[in-house]
């Protein structure tokens, strides 16, 4: 398969997956509305290493976009995946290990190892949670909410996107 | 032009990324009501600081009108204030003219020159005839009466004021409207005397003393000071009594001049 249509195809089942089965899941009426369950910043955290900068922060405003589409929340959604997808080339500088990244490789687990690449998810993912939960408050007076939604569903969405990982297995 | 184009290539992401989250921020503000009412009441608390601290800085400029346009508006209500004996003095109008409501009409003007160390005190008011002032008219302030106006041309009066030998002017008790007419001999600028009080009169240090109203100049009730100290010399007849002036002399700044409109019927008649 193609590079940019695996790609491709990532960003529309990522999003079909976010708004037709986590929006709802998330919103299930368990009474407690900290938890939300993101799984689309997957997208951004699997593109290839050397993709331009620019390219990437585009893409990631796309899928925002798109997301918000479905969640009535025009630029929330949008803003947050444009700040992951910003922060991303300095995490993956700061991680970089011993030798360099190899050329044309994704960050999978396949091939920098389960351990890296989980730590490397749960910070991006932690960066977008709170970006998102902090827009969505839009105060500084709520902070204690934002941090503990952050958290909560952090756990919630870490586990949709170990077993996304385990199921598809990405390797590029 | 190579440095700038090495400069966007280099750092053009960085642009882009603020440019795209200048946008979200845009379309969530835009059009998401819990993020915009924030926003909205936010920014008004940030607007409203700045402009807060922005009139306190800038109305020390407009001081002179604020005070100028309060000095008219209290003309205007101590108007309505001394004039309401006219009213209730059982005179019928057959027509409704607002004009004859009154008798007197008090105009706001400010000292723009005032002494008061010397023995015959004069003051100089920056409104004349063009603002309606003439001879003969009294002058107070907002705490008493300050003096009677001598010399008015178009755009300045001069009057002298209460310290000064020449003014005499008609005052009474306003516990018992015993009149008498108050001087000044020179000296402190804070005390006056208060002369033609019979003996039979009954004072009391810290009576109140008012216009009388008997003279054209003054409407009746007007503070002038209070009663410190009297004293009856062997064989007079009079009373010889020290006022504390209410007016303080010595910070005049804005002053009303009364205008007796009925003035001069009640001269002719007096004649």
């Amino acid at each position: 398969m193609n590079q940019i249509t695996r790609h491709v195809w990532r960003f529309l089942i990522l999003l079909l997956l976010q708004v037709l089965v986590f929006q709802q899941l998330s919103l299930a009426g368990f009474g407690f509305n900290y938890i939300q369950i993101f799984i689309y910043p997957l997208f951004i955290v699997l593109l290839p290493i050397d993709v331009g900068k620019s390219w990437m922060l585009v893409m990631g405003f796309l899928l925002g976009t798109s997301v918000d589409m479905f969640y009535d929340s025009p630029g929330l959604h949008a803003a947050a995946m444009v700040m992951t997808s910003f922060v991303r080339p300095f995490l993956l500088k700061g991680m970089e290990p011993r030798g360099g990244y190899k050329m044309n490789t994704s960050p999978t687990p396949y091939e920098l190892g389960t351990n890296w690449f989980y730590r490397y998810a749960s910070i991006l993912l932690t960066i977008h949670l709170f970006t998102y939960f902090t827009l969505e408050a839009f105060q500084l007076s709520s902070i204690f909410v934002v941090i503990l939604k952050t958290i909560s569903s952090f756990l919630a969405s870490m586990v949709m996107i170990i077993l996304y990982v385990l199921i598809f297995n990405p390797k590029k | 032009m190579q440095n700038l184009l090495y400069f966007l290539f280099r750092y053009g992401y960085v642009i882009l990324f603020i440019c795209l989250e200048i946008l979200c921020f845009t379309l969530i503000v835009r059009f998401n009501p819990h993020q915009s009412q924030i926003f909205v009441k936010s920014s008004n608390n940030v607007a409203g600081w700045i402009y807060d601290h922005y009139s306190s800085v800038t109305q020390y400029f407009g001081l002179s009108s604020m005070s100028r346009e309060l000095a008219e508006e209290n003309a205007l209500l101590r108007r309505d204030i001394i004039d309401n004996q006219l009213q209730s003095s059982g005179a019928v109008h057959l027509k409704q003219d607002t004009a004859s409501d009154y008798q007197y009409e008090i105009l706001p003007a400010r000292v723009i020159n005032n002494r008061i160390t010397g023995l015959d005190n004069f003051f100089t008011l920056n409104a004349g005839s063009d603002r309606g002032l003439s001879v003969g008219q009294g002058v107070i302030d907002g705490k008493g009466v300050v003096g009677i106006l001598t010399d008015v041309n178009e755009k300045y009066a001069r009057g002298i004021s209460i310290l000064n030998r020449d003014c005499r002017i008609s005052v009474a008790i306003e516990r018992n409207h015993f009149f008498g007419t108050l001087f000044w001999e020179g000296g402190n600028p804070g005390m006056a005397k208060m002369g033609d009080v019979p003996k039979h009169a009954d004072l009391r240090i810290g009576d109140k003393v008012v216009t009388s109203g008997f003279s054209a100049v003054f409407p009746a009730g007007i503070h002038v000071g209070e009663v410190t100290g009297f004293d009856l010399t062997d064989g007079s007849n009079f009373y010889d009594i020290d006022i504390r002036l209410s007016t303080d002399m010595a910070s005049l700044q804005y002053v009303y001049v009364i205008r007796n409109l009925f003035s001069e019927e009640q001269r002719k008649l007096e004649q």
